[in-house]
């Protein structure tokens, strides 16, 4: 065996040596990582302790008993699934299908390390999703914001902004009519005409794409925190929008466990999995998509053969703003029922990510938003459980997993080809 | 008359493109529009396509005159256009390509009926007699194929006037043959053509009446039974072209360039060149032939430092070299790269700073981190007048030359060195005649004192014209050698179709 891969290492090219390589670096990581999960569940937890997760509500119809894990028990679990990992990968170190399995032991290894941070207690498994959701929802939103710019060739770097302003325009909006709806339609309306006023900058004038964005986002923290301090502070009654309550839908909200994350939400939620199945749609299998996605990698083939360029960037910076714009009243109407400073909280740039994870399209958008979701989620729920895990290290927990996530597991994807270089049209 | 252009003129800044050109061609005729790079050819054809507005002239479809404000409008018209560089979204199949901008849809959304599509293409490339995988990925397919791509675009829009600018361009002769035999029947079938080319054989061939453009002007039109190609030659440059270069016999000496085994990927990953063996001696040229993307890229890139070798050795004059191109450079290597403005030169540097670029870091231009402005300076005005560099001063950008003053620039820099060996790729591409002959005499010059010579090109007749031996470049493989002596057009033609 070992004579084998010695005669194979010196017929390989340079660059199947070089994943092998990858592989075998891999192989070893997972195997030390199983073996210190499998060390940890041996040796470094109480024999008895366990993890109680609650998995339905109390209120919830129907009741189920808790699920006890035993911690030394699921550090095991994950140790042993970190090994046979390892050994897969250790068979055929260059195949590029185990690189999925990187997903899975970053899984099992992460919850392992979550019951063990939680062991003795009674945490809730039911509300972290419902957390993983309702922190994903806006996520989604930037991300599909994002597609929409970039598959048409345009950088929206200036979402998070967008999102900031948008908040703030629904919580004025929406407390001056007296009506959260009239406020999230002020709030949507004002992300459009932030997305075409982008789409001036960058299309019509050449200005550089990432600079207009950031100008944007500058704009947009420096403008609310002078309305906020000036005004909103001054006459509270102009930040109190009114809230959108949440509208379980019958019988699906019920199911143990996942029925109130995925089918008790405001209708942001279902607004979000609307949208999600409509752009899917719309962008691989409409006329609309086919010409956006034409655009978005070979502007000036599109040009020849009749389609207008900058129209179709125009439309889709404009669809871009209206739902980041739409992102922003969620977090005024659902989350807080108040305009608050810095309130979009990177979630512009979070939703960016979760577009490059996600291949730049809406399905894979929903999956990394979930992964970013759930960071924050267990953020927020390990700090109200009372863990002796330092607060500064749970509230770095998402932007930890944005890097790790965008720079260790995307690897090499591609986006549109025209993103970022203005089209001139003679 | 199906179509006439009237007094068409457009002026870029600085260059008068077209200068009150009228050309016409009728139901079921073949014009040829010939003229050297830079003529004027695309930008009429632009024009005629709706993509540039003219300053001057109108457009006449069956007698009534158009002013096509965008392609839409063109196309309309029953304007086809193929495209010089071809107009294709990588990443989409065929069946999209075709039918982008015409889709076949469904219901008030426009959702896309993708089976109706491809059944119009099937029937489209049976009529025509096109042969293409309707669900092939652009960036899987051959250039040829690509070809046949945007010819099926022109005829699914029904397009009876069609352009072809430079279509010959991408193609191997035999490849060339195919197409003249879909374009005359077309011609048949009742589509005006214009076929636009730079080659005199082949315009001769293929054309009922040819048009030449010179410098933005038309100079006359001929048929080809009344023409020749040294009398279509004169036309098109404005004087007499010599279409072959002298040379003195030399014997050649030893080997300079060993190439053993050698592969190495392109961007994508993939495996660009396989397995190729090649040695070139010091006093001979050696001219690599075939269709661009067969992996002579990847091949020069390898040769001068800038990718990675993957498997196999490069060595020059017994030294192994591994990626490092200023190393590659000192071992008196000098490179022509076939994209000037990418791999050669820095836009928005002086024509004094792109002549020392090789050389910079050393003396007599720099001691220390001090770089000495003079000694730059004396040694591009001596090479700005060496090698007939026509620039407004050493201190003009190089970006605003002309692509034979800019070719010329790299020229003087890379034969400055003590040179061992000549790496050209595409070394003329976009010149026109004047420069062309400039170049291919001082790449000769070299090779008769001694220095030894590859040059790889996709122009069959540059090799053709330059080389005493000729590898064939097939797939990424190296398909044949051929001494100059029994390389006809057919053989090395074959070869590039990868028929051994
Ligand atoms: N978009 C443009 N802007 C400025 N100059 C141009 C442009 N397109 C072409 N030119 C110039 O116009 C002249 C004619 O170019 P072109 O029509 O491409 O020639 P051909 O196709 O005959 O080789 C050249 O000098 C070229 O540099
Ligand atoms: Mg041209």
């Amino acid at each position: 065996m070992t004579g084998a891969r010695m005669a194979d290492e010196t017929t390989m090219s340079a660059a199947d040596r070089r994943a092998h390589n990858n592989g075998l670096i891999r192989a070893a990581i997972y195997a030390a990582v199983g073996l210190l999960a499998v060390f940890v569940g041996l040796f470094r937890v109480p024999a008895d302790q366990l993890t109680a997760y609650k998995v339905v509500f109390e209120e919830s119809v129907i009741q189920l008993p808790d699920l006890s894990l035993p911690v030394g028990g699921t550090y095991m679990v994950a140790g042993v699934v970190g090994l046979i990992v390892a050994g897969l990968q250790f068979t055929s170190p260059s195949s590029v299908s185990w690189r999925r399995l990187m997903s899975v032991v970053l899984f099992v290894l992460a919850f392992a390390v979550l019951t063990g941070i939680l062991g003795g207690k009674t945490p809730s498994l039911v509300g972290l999703m419902s957390a993983t959701v309702s922190f994903a929802l806006p996520i989604v939103f930037a991300g599909l914001a994002a597609i929409l710019a970039e598959r048409s060739g345009v950088m929206n770097i200036g979402i998070e902004g967008i999102i900031l302003l948008g908040a703030a325009a629904t919580s004025i909006g929406g407390s001056l009519l007296g009506n959260p709806l009239a406020g999230i339609a002020i709030g949507v309306i004002s992300g459009l005409l932030l997305g075409l006023l982008l789409a001036v900058l960058a299309i019509r004038y050449h200005v550089d794409q990432v600079i207009a964005g950031t100008v944007l986002n500058l704009a947009a923290a420096g403008i609310t925190t002078f309305m906020y301090t000036r005004i909103l502070q001054v006459k509270p009654d102009l930040n109190q929008p009114g809230l959108v309550g949440a509208t379980p839908i019958p019988f699906l909200s019920e199911i143990p466990m996942i029925g109130p994350a995925l089918f008790n939400g405001s209708f942001y939620l279902y607004a979000g999995y609307i949208l999600i199945v409509i752009m899917q749609l719309a962008i691989y299998r409409t006329r609309w998509g086919l010409r956006l996605r034409a655009v978005g990698e070979n502007p000036k083939a599109a040009a020849t053969i009749g389609i207008d360029v900058l129209r179709i960037r125009y439309r889709a910076l404009a669809m871009s703003g209206a739902v980041a714009g739409f992102a922003g009243s969620y977090l005024v109407v659902v989350s807080t029922g108040s305009f608050q400073i810095g309130m979009s909280a990177g979630i512009g740039f979070i939703g960016i990510a979760a577009m490059i994870f996600g291949g730049w399209n809406p399905v894979g958008v929903a999956g990394a938003a979930l992964v970013f979701g759930f960071a924050r989620s267990a953020e927020s729920r390990l700090g109200t459980v009372g863990v002796d895990v330092p607060t500064v290290f749970l509230s770095i927990l998402p932007y930890v997993v944005t890097i790790i996530v965008v720079a260790g597991l995307v690897g090499r994807v591609r986006g549109p080809s025209s993103v970022g270089q203005p089209y001139e049209q003679s | 008359m199906r179509l006439r252009l009237n007094g068409i003129t457009k002026q870029f800044p600085g260059v008068l493109a077209n200068d009150h050109v009228s050309i016409e061609v009728d139901r079921g005729e073949i014009l040829a529009l010939l003229g050297e790079n830079g003529a004027g050819k695309t930008t009429l054809m632009n024009i005629l396509s709706g993509l540039y507005r003219p300053d001057e002239g109108e457009i006449v479809v069956d007698e009534k005159p158009h002013a096509f404000r965008d392609p839409a409008e063109a196309i309309a018209s029953g304007i086809g256009m193929v495209h010089q560089h071809f107009m294709l979204v990588p990443i989409f199949d065929v069946t999209d390509s075709v039918t982008l901008g015409s889709e076949v849809t469904r219901g008030p959304i426009g959702a896309l009926d993708r089976p109706a599509a491809r059944a119009r293409i099937v029937e489209l490339s049976e009529t025509y007699g096109l042969d293409v995988d309707p669900d092939a990925m652009i960036e899987d397919l051959p250039v040829g194929v690509r070809q046949r791509v945007e010819i099926l675009k022109a005829l699914y829009r029904h397009s009876d006037i069609l352009v072809l600018d430079e279509p010959s361009a991408v193609l191997t002769p035999q490849e060339t043959e195919e197409l003249f035999v879909i374009i005359r029947g077309l011609a048949k079938a009742g589509t005006a053509i214009i076929f636009i080319s730079h080659k005199l054989n082949e315009v001769i061939e293929i054309a009922d009446r040819i048009t030449v453009l010179r410098l933005g002007r038309v100079v006359g039109t001929v048929t080809p039974a009344e023409t020749s190609q040294s009398a279509l030659a004169e036309m098109m440059v404005g004087r007499q072209v010599q279409l072959t270069v002298d040379r003195k016999d030399v014997t050649r000496g030893e080997v300079v360039l060993a190439v053993k085994g050698l592969q190495v990927r392109d961007d994508r990953g993939e495996i660009a060149v396989k397995h190729v063996e090649l040695e070139v001696h010091a006093g001979e040229i050696v001219g690599v032939a075939g269709v661009q993307g067969n992996g002579q890229t990847e091949f020069v890139e390898a040769l001068t430092g800038l990718r990675a070798v993957d498997a196999g050795t490069i060595t020059i004059s017994g030294t192994e070299i591994h990626q490092d191109p200023r190393y590659i450079a000192d071992l008196g290597v000098a490179h022509i790269p076939e994209d000037r403005l990418r791999d050669g030169l820095i836009r928005g540097f002086t024509v004094a700073e792109n002549y020392v670029l090789d050389a910079y870091h050393r003396e007599p231009y720099s001691s220390g981190i001090r770089l000495h402005r003079d000694a730059v300076a004396a040694a591009a005005t001596q090479a700005v007048s060496d090698f007939d560099i026509r620039t407004p001063s050493i201190m003009t950008d190089v970006g605003s030359l002309s692509g034979g003053n800019q070719q010329k620039v790299i020229v003087a820099r890379e034969f400055g060195r003590d040179v061992k060996l000549v790496v050209g790729s595409q070394p003329t591409r976009g010149l026109d005649v004047g420069s062309i002959e400039y170049i291919h005499r001082r790449i000769v010059e070299q090779r008769d004192a001694g220095v030894a010579i590859l040059i790889v090109s996709t122009e069959l007749d540059e090799v053709l014209a330059l080389a005493d031996r000729i590898a064939v470049m097939y797939d990424g493989e190296i398909v044949g050698i051929l001494p100059a002596a029994e390389a006809t057009r057919e053989r090395v033609g074959l070869l590039m179709g990868g028929v051994r």
